[in-house]
């Protein structure tokens, strides 16, 4: 029996977009070639707004605890989010296996088939769908569906079978990560730049385990990144620090370069890329994970609306015109980090130019942005209002009925939400013919937000960003019909008799 | 008898103190090793700050046709329009016509300046500097009470004075030439190459094309041994273009050794421009960094001279000046990184870029390249014009109803009282020095630019030392700045 979207891999991204695509109504089944999560976490954390989606979602309660703290610099150039009007802190310190465990227990509760066990091998596609192969546990199965998602990493198998190109450039330099346990080490948090474009780090877990990561301009991309061993690790730990790690126990470890690639398309008629098989950048601070989280609440609620009829070729391709940029930055972004950081000390002025004009509160809210996904801008068309294109400020609250109403919480469901200050008699008449995929909410803004620019009606997209405003936004049907399908035709009888 | 002041060093900064002096009544000469002004160019624009300081001493009309520069940090272009004072500099204006024109300026001030003397070393007495010169008749001493080093990277009277000069090892060599009769594409600001290094290929004067050349990994190169054979293949290396049929006129070859001077002043010993601060020739920083030295240092060792420069006035020179050699040099330096590492930097360009697009980030480094920013202390207050330049094109409405432009009020180099009140305390305190500070009684002209204070009291550099409202005390700055009052005195004119 067919699917609406396969989904192949359960990382954090794929994750994501399964139960996005979920809540949106579309019949989902995601495949992980793992028979079992690795339990190993190479992010700790993400950024703001992937923070934001999650809470859009009611996911955060499922992390546990975790700690809310500045990702407050590029490449080591220091950024005071203090100054800042709006709040920019990540999720810092948190590993990627518990994300992952909280998204899987997510899924489960809303009924997502998740299949482990299972590579894909081949895909075929028509007009009408996409055919999946899948060597798995029981044999090949055939899988068919509408569409299909690779979130499958960088080494991407549908993206290969796709034949989605890529560009980027070749690693020049190594770097081991690896997470031990068993001995006391110093800290060493956003990464200790040491003389010869040399880098260390240390994080503490807590119960005695450390991350490290090093990289060393001498050591070239390991030619065996599976044959790694502790021993080379702790070799050049204790060439770059002078410490001795030998006895430490080993959790597990990793040799990685600094190559990436972007895929020239994140589509290819019925067949999306999300996450590192869109984007293969080296880690840093979290950026690839979060830009994939991202990449998955974008591609969601669209996929779900072309699977229910709603959503056009337009709106599918306005994943890739929305993201493709986002991807392109996130390299930029990833070479000119890594330059200020494992540059040598020449590089000293440049960085020192750097940290006088990010004293700047504009500057600094520019890079700032960059990093916690705020800044994000997609294009909705025309109009002057500050918020268009922009995420909708989760906090922003809403008086509904006299309840005060946090902008999250009315995004729950995934569905387009209205917002109108206008009488209730009012919201009737706003969008009658998407009353099935759009809540008009009515109520008034907390007088908190008053030094905000004026918003008395705004349409926001299941994924969170402001399309449409009133003043600066032009036409409400037109926006209505962009982002959410032509209207249903609305009976003109009157209300009231209907049952 | 001693002289008020010995300035080595007739480039450019040299000139420039010396009219500075001089206009502020002290009884100078200037020492120049060659015998004439070197003709090639060194730089052919300057900043926008240093063609106001022409222009408030009557000397950029003199200067004749310019053009607005290119406007960039580090190859990063920047949008002057952003900013309320919209243009970088002035270009097109070799260094050797600067030159020529401070050279005949100063003359007519009635400046001795001797070329062919060399100063070969110094010793400071108690009351005096004794200068060692070699000059066309043989070698002598001759006294001065201060002692100005203007004479370039190899300082004699730095090295004579122990002052350190320090700063990063160089570790790239470049290719310079003027050259005639080639027709390569014109690379004004230079071309960054993809693989690094860099080619620039400026028009000067009469057909004469400035060239600059560095391949990526090129070393220091000693300039005595190069040949322009080198140097074309070099460029055709990184352009495909042959350019070995070229006359040349001059060839060099310089570093990327950027160096700062511990000290700009020794006791009686100063050092002002190339003297005090190297570093990469690039956006005409260096010239021009060096004659605001000059415009910096003039009036306060003329004050020294006229027995009115209160005891720290000296040394403010140093404690404003040097700063500003910091970041020049800061600049310089990661300029370097960015222009000459090849497509590797473009990322950090591109973000570089974004930030200056912003517009306080943006401002701020407008007024760093352009020389406009500079903010020197000048004790309590909170106007934000404190410190800062008085735009000299911003004009003023005097109590008949005339005009008049700031730059002209500041002709004479003296100091500048502009109040709105003939009658008041604060110009009484003025007129008691009176033989040191001009009163103008005027109010602003609606202009566009930065909203100035009613009261405001302008050194002879042309910055803003006190301001009402938004400063403290008047009495205070004018001590600072102009010394005490003139014991009164009331001496009768002489019948008219």
């Amino acid at each position: 029996m067919g699917a609406d979207v396969v989904v192949v891999g359960a990382g954090p991204v794929g994750l994501m977009l399964a139960g996005e695509l979920r809540l949106g109504g579309a019949d989902v089944v995601l495949y992980e070639r793992l028979a079992a999560p690795t339990g190993e976490s190479r992010a700790l954390g993400f950024n703001r707004r992937v923070a934001e989606s999650l809470d859009q979602r009611g996911l955060l309660t499922r992390l546990g605890d975790f700690r809310w703290g500045p990702q407050g610099h590029f490449g080591g150039v220091r950024i005071d989010l203090g100054m800042l009007d709006e709040a920019h802190n990540g999720v810092l310190g948190l590993p990627q296996a518990r994300t992952e465990r909280a998204l899987a227990s997510w899924l489960e509760d809303l009924g997502v088939r998740v299949r482990r066990g299972y590579e894909a091998t081949g895909l075929r596609q028509d007009a009408n769908g996409v055919v999946v192969v899948l060597d798995g546990p029981a044999g090949r199965r055939e899988e068919t569906a509408s569409y299909l998602v690779g979130c499958d990493g960088g080494h991407s198998t549908v993206r290969a079978l796709a034949g989605i190109e890529t560009y980027g450039w070749e690693s020049t330099r190594g770097m081991y990560t690896a997470e031990v346990t068993g001995l006391e080490m110093p800290q060493r948090p956003i990464g200790e730049r040491l003389p010869g474009g040399n880098m260390v780090v240390c994080t503490n877990l807590g119960d005695n385990r450390y991350r490290i990561v090093i990289q060393d301009s001498t050591l070239p991309p390991h030619p065996d990144p599976g044959a790694l061993t502790f021993a080379e690790v702790a070799d050049a730990w204790q060439r770059l620090t002078g410490d001795s790690i030998r006895h430490a126990r080993v959790l597990w470890m990793w040799a990685c370069g600094n190559a990436a690639r972007l895929a020239a398309s994140y589509r290819r008629g019925r067949v999306f890329l999300a996450g590192d098989a869109a984007h293969d950048t080296p880690p840093l601070a979290a950026w690839g994970l979060s830009a994939g989280v991202q990449d998955a609440v974008n591609l969601g609620w669209k996929l779900a609306a072309a699977v229910s009829g709603r959503g056009d070729d337009a709106l599918l391709d306005s994943y890739h015109d929305e993201r493709h940029p986002v991807g392109e930055q996130l390299m930029r972004n990833i070479q000119a980090a890594s330059m200020l950081y494992l540059g040598g000390d020449e590089l000293e002025p440049l960085r020192d130019v750097l940290r006088e004009l990010v004293a700047f509160k504009d500057a600094a809210g520019y890079l700032a942005g960059m990093v916690s996904g705020l800044g994000i801008r997609y294009d909705v068309g025309p109009g002057g209002h500050p918020l268009l294109g922009k995420r909708m400020p989760p906090d922003r609250v809403l008086l509904v009925d006299g309840t005060p109403t946090r902008v999250a919480e009315l995004l729950r469901p995934a569905r387009g939400v209205l917002i109108t200050t206008g009488s209730a008699h009012e919201t009737a008449g706003l969008a009658p013919g998407w009353t099935d995929r759009v809540d008009v909410v009515a109520g008034s803004w907390d007088a908190a937000d008053a030094a905000a620019a004026p918003l008395d009606k705004v349409l926001i997209r299941p994924d969170g960003y402001v399309a449409w405003t009133e003043p600066g936004g032009g036409d409400l049907a037109g926006a209505l019909c962009r982002w959410f399908g032509s209207p249903r035709a609305v009976a003109t009888a009157q209300p009231g008799t209907a049952s | 008898m001693a002289r008020d002041v010995i300035v080595v060093g007739a480039g450019p900064v040299g000139l420039m103190l010396a009219g500075e002096l001089r206009l502020g009544g002290a009884d100078v000469v200037v020492y120049e090793k060659l015998l004439a002004p070197a003709l090639q160019s060194r730089g052919a624009s300057f900043t926008r700050r240093t063609a106001e300081e022409f222009d408030q001493r009557g000397l950029l009309a003199r200067l004749g046709e310019s053009e607005p520069a290119d406007s960039h940090f580090a190859g990063v272009p920047m949008d002057y329009s952003l900013f309320d004072e919209n243009y970088f500099g002035v270009r097109g204006i070799s260094q050797f016509r600067t030159e020529q024109m401070l050279e005949a300026w100063v003359r007519e001030l009635g400046v001795p300046v001797l070329r062919g003397y060399e100063a070969l070393g110094f010793r400071q007495a108690a009351d005096a500097v004794v200068v060692t010169i070699e000059g066309p008749d043989g070698r002598f001493e001759e006294a001065a009470r201060y002692l100005a080093g203007c004479d370039g990277a190899r300082s004699i009277v730095r090295a004579q004075a122990g002052i350190e000069f320090t700063g990063p090892e160089p570790t790239r060599g470049f290719y310079t030439a003027e050259v005639t009769g080639i027709d390569v594409r014109r690379r004004r600001i230079g071309e960054q190459l993809p693989r690094g290094g860099i080619v620039m290929a400026m028009d000067l004067e009469n057909g004469v094309t400035r060239i600059v050349v560095h391949e990526k990994g090129m070393p220091p190169r000693d300039k005595d041994t190069l040949t322009f054979g080198e140097i074309a293949d070099a460029w055709q290396r990184l352009t495909g273009e042959s350019i070995h049929h070229a006359r040349v006129r001059w060839i060099s070859a310089f570093t990327d050794a950027a160096r700062l001077a511990a000290e700009y002043r020794r006791g009686r010993v100063f050092l002002a421009g190339d003297a005090a601060h190297v570093q990469l020739p690039t956006m005409a920083q260096g010239l021009s960094a060096g004659v605001q030295d000059a415009v910096n240092l003039g009036w306060k060792l003329a004050a020294a001279v006229n027995g009115w420069a209160s005891g720290e006035l000296l040394d403010t020179y140093h404690r404003e000046r040097h700063p500003v050699g910091e970041k020049l040099m800061r600049n310089a330096l990661a300029s370097a990184s960015l222009r000459l590492g090849g497509d590797e930097m473009q990322p950090l360009r591109d973000v570089l870029g974004e930030l200056l697009t912003r517009n306080d980030a943006g401002a701020y480094m407008a007024g760093l390249v352009s020389g406009v920013g500079t903010r020197y202390d000048m004790g309590p207050g909170e106007h934000p014009m404190l410190g800062r330049r008085v735009p000299p094109d911003r004009e003023l409405v005097l109590t008949h109803g005339a005009s008049v432009r700031v730059a002209d009020l500041l002709r004479p180099a003296r100091g500048v009282f502009i109040t709105t009140r003939p009658v008041s305390e604060d110009a009484r305190l003025v007129g008691a020095r009176a033989d040191r500070i001009d009163v103008v009684v005027a109010r602003w002209r609606a202009q566009p630019g930065p909203l100035l204070p009613d009261e405001v009291l302008i050194r002879p550099d042309g910055y803003i030392a006190w301001t009402a409202p938004g400063a403290g005390d008047l009495a205070g700055a004018l001590d600072r700045w102009f010394g005490s009052a003139r014991p009164a005195v009331t001496r009768q004119p002489a019948t008219a």
